[in-house]
């Protein structure tokens, strides 16, 4: 399954954008084995709003159960890099 | 009562402190209901004084201060005609000092943005002027852009107040673009000090900008923004000054690659946070163009 995030929010940005997404793929998780969620028309992306809507996925869970549910594409380089080091940023958090 | 407050001399983020210090009491409130300030002294202001001073007028219109400016209007002087162009004096006396006055194509003026429109304004008046100035795309301009905005976060994340001032300055002799945001918030290290207990503000600002440190004043807040700001624009030979209370933290490029962080205390607090991006424009890199799936 497909989520496009700009389908849901009009722009990436804050905790609230963040945590609109994070609803949509919780239902999505639910529902379906692996889910793709595409930032196609997205720029770029701060880490409130990383943290909001993917990081928060990991409350009780660990970072490599949050890749074997997601996938991101259509990221922009910036995307990629914030998406990845906000999950290793949470992952030291949760080992501490 | 009524106080005079003159402006520095020299109006740059050195004097910040020194500055506010005549406006702001030690309780962070107005030092008088009435507050004079006299230009006469003012010969250099660069943005992030601009910043700072319109910031300090906002803060004392929230509290109803009466404010009044004298030795303002003369022309000869060349930071009564960059205020001039920059729009200071019309957003304050009501009117340009002259008909000739207008913005300068190395100016982005202060303005005030509130947090719900940073976004809008960093896309549509930001990214195309400071494009033009480096030279690069809107797509190569996703970090700065980026860093931006977790400044844009961290004031609606751990300030009482949601609305930051922003200004940007081309430098072309200096080969450098200054952008200055500023807010009266809480301050960095009294949000640091809420969780971590107490520490001198220096060191409250320096441990706010390592990675994974964060106050928690959100759920979701797991503190990235300013690690992030600091070793993306330091990567490509830029700088980082924040100034907070009493503390304050310049970051720079060291020999080795790596990020030196110089903490510093200061005479007189500045009751918020202002924070001074340098980009070098001869050495900044934008980013990579495309789009990509993310490696795990």
């Amino acid at each position: 399954m497909v989520i496009k995030a700009l389908d849901h929010v009009d722009r990436c940005y804050s905790t609230a954008d963040g945590a609109v997404i994070a609803r949509v793929l919780r239902g999505a998780f639910a529902r379906h084995q692996r889910v793709i969620l595409s930032f196609a028309g997205v720029d770029d992306v701060p880490s409130s709003f990383v943290n909001a809507s993917l990081v928060a996925l990991m409350d009780g869970h660990t970072a490599d159960w949050l890749k074997s549910k997601l996938s991101v594409i259509d990221a922009t380089p910036q995307i990629a890099d914030m998406i990845r080091r906000c999950i290793a940023n949470a992952s030291r958090l949760q080992a501490a | 009562m009524a106080i005079t407050i003159k402006l520095p001399a020299n109006f740059d983020i050195t004097a910040t402190n020194r500055f506010v210090r005549g406006v702001v009491s030690g309780q962070g409130q107005p030092t008088d209901s009435k507050i004079t300030f006299d230009f006469a002294p003012l010969n250099f202001i660069d943005g992030s004084g601009y910043t700072v001073l319109s910031n300090t007028l906002e803060w004392l219109f929230n509290h109803e201060v009466d404010v009044r400016f004298i030795n303002c209007k003369n022309l000869l002087r060349p930071a009564i005609r960059y205020l001039d162009d920059c729009g200071f004096f019309h957003q304050y006396i009501g009117g340009k000092l002259s008909s000739q006055s207008a913005q300068r194509p190395t100016t982005l003026p202060c303005t005030a943005v509130a947090h719900a429109n940073a976004h809008g304004w960093l896309e549509t008046k930001f990214s195309p002027w400071m494009g033009n100035v480096l030279g690069v795309s809107h797509a190569a301009l996703g970090t700065v852009r980026t860093g931006v905005k977790e400044l844009f976060n961290n004031i609606d994340d751990h300030s009482t107040l949601n609305t930051g001032f922003i200004h940007v300055q081309h430098h072309p002799n200096m080969k450098a673009v200054r952008i200055s945001v500023s807010d009266f918030g809480t301050g960095i290290p009294n949000t640091i000090k809420a969780r971590f207990g107490d520490m001198r503000d220096g060191s409250a600002i320096h441990m706010a900008t390592l990675e994974g440190v964060t106050a928690k004043t959100k759920p979701n807040n797991m503190g990235a923004g300013l690690n992030y700001l600091i070793e993306r624009v330091t990567s490509c030979h830029g700088k980082v000054r924040i100034v907070s209370l009493t503390g304050s933290l310049n970051c720079s490029r060291a020999k080795d690659g790596s990020v030196d962080r110089d903490i510093q205390e200061r005479n007189g607090t500045y009751p918020g946070t202002l924070v001074e991006v340098e980009l070098d424009t001869r050495l900044f890199v934008g980013d990579e163009e495309g789009r990509v799936e993310v490696e795990w």
